[in-house]
């Protein structure tokens, strides 16, 4: 049937979609790596986790990517000293968020690497596109 | 006396057909790149001087296949992750790629190394293909 | 319409001209055959041109492969052009007899 040079770009957009999606979160991450709570005693900001749905596209005949629910990372916040803090519980302790940057940044960076790949087929592609039309043209 | 006749152009169209449905399966790996249990893979080069003789069913019986991996007289049914994909060229899944723990096997380098050069070749054989015509159109004298 | 189909239906119209009833006047040997010849060859590029038409009407409702329409067209415009010289030929060599003095 007709592997038609559009469907590989829809296939390398939704690649890209799915990827800022990810980053997004990995920037919002970032963002409240420091975000306590209000409250004395509260929760701080929870760790969000993006997760990726591959569906098969019948229209495309290809396997697609999306982003998924975006889940929270359920793992236990530390706790740091200080009691003069308004989050600061009874012992002084402030809970903070389950955020490491670290993690974050490189997650971004690969992220934004594989954002690239995909927006590279789409220029390729593209070229192709282009190359083909030309052959009209003389 | 059509020019669909002329081998060198049915020829020159199904190496383009072939371009194409790759750059359609490497735009599906770089997609995949962090699916889990995903398997990259490719189309296996067709035997395109017996496609210039005989035509493609030609060049899929003469085995054709260069690649690791199933081998099959039709233009395959390989098909991706539970599903029945018809494809026109016989598709050959990447062996002796290192998987990540989560069972995806896509090394983003390599395809987009693919990924630049099907484009290139892609040019090039429509290069070849205008070519052709304007050498018809010389011939008979049309040459804008 | 483009242009091709244009061009489809003026040689459509020739490949009338070449209906059995001219069989009847046509001259003997070698004329005969070259009639046989172009009268196969405008059918065939009006097939060709047809076929060319309805990929591109496809196209545009964005239902075709872009090289498929992309060669057709390509391929349909060349044998048109192939055509058009050897018609041209034809007709400068009838007028050339035409003009010599008997």
């Amino acid at each position: 049937m007709s592997e038609d040079f559009l469907k590989s770009i829809r296939i390398a957009a939704g690649g890209m979609r799915a990827q800022a999606g990810r980053m997004r979160v990995s920037a919002e991450n970032i963002a409240n790596a420091n975000s306590t709570a209000a409250t004395p005693g509260g929760d701080p900001y929870r760790r969000k986790i993006p997760t990726f749905r591959t569906t098969f596209d019948r229209e495309l005949q290809a396997t697609t990517v999306q982003l998924g629910p975006v889940r929270q990372d359920q793992s236990e916040f530390r706790t740091r000293y200080d009691p003069n803090h308004p989050a600061a519980d009874p012992r002084g302790y402030v809970k903070v968020p389950n955020v490491n940057s670290l993690v974050e940044s490189m997650d971004l960076r690969e992220a934004q690497r594989s954002y690239e790949a995909n927006l590279n087929v789409v220029t390729s592609t593209r070229r192709m596109i282009q190359r083909t039309i030309e052959l009209l043209r003389s | 006396m059509a020019t669909s006749d002329v081998p060198i152009f049915s020829m020159l169209r199904n190496r383009m057909r072939w371009h194409q449905d790759r750059q359609k399966l490497l735009a599906e790996n770089v997609a995949n790149s962090e699916t889990p249990g995903y398997r990259a893979r490719d189309l296996v080069a067709p035997n395109f001087d017996s496609m210039l003789r005989g035509g493609v069913r030609a060049a899929a019986s003469a085995g054709a296949s260069t690649g690791v991996g199933p081998v099959r007289t039709d233009p395959g049914h390989i098909g991706a992750i539970g599903s029945t994909v018809q494809n026109r060229f016989e598709v050959r899944r990447n062996t002796g790629l290192v998987a990540t723990p989560d069972g995806n096997r896509v090394n983003l380098e390599d395809e987009m190394l693919k990924v630049a050069q099907n484009q290139m070749d892609y040019q090039a054989v429509a290069g070849l293909y205008q070519r052709s015509l304007g050498m018809i159109r010389t011939a008979i004298g049309k040459k804008a | 319409m483009s242009s091709s189909s244009i061009a489809a239906n003026a040689y459509a119209t020739a490949a009338r001209l070449f209906t059995p009833n001219t069989s009847a006047t046509r001259p003997t040997g070698q004329g005969g055959s070259f009639g046989d010849l172009l009268r196969g060859a405008v059918q065939n590029l009006d097939q060709t041109a047809r076929q060319t038409d309805q990929r591109t009407a496809a196209m545009a409702a964005g239902r075709a492969d872009l090289i498929d329409v992309v060669t057709a067209v390509a391929e349909t415009e060349v044998a048109v052009e192939a055509l058009v010289s050897v018609r041209d030929k034809v007709v400068q060599a009838y007028e050339e007899i035409m003009r010599m003095q008997i």
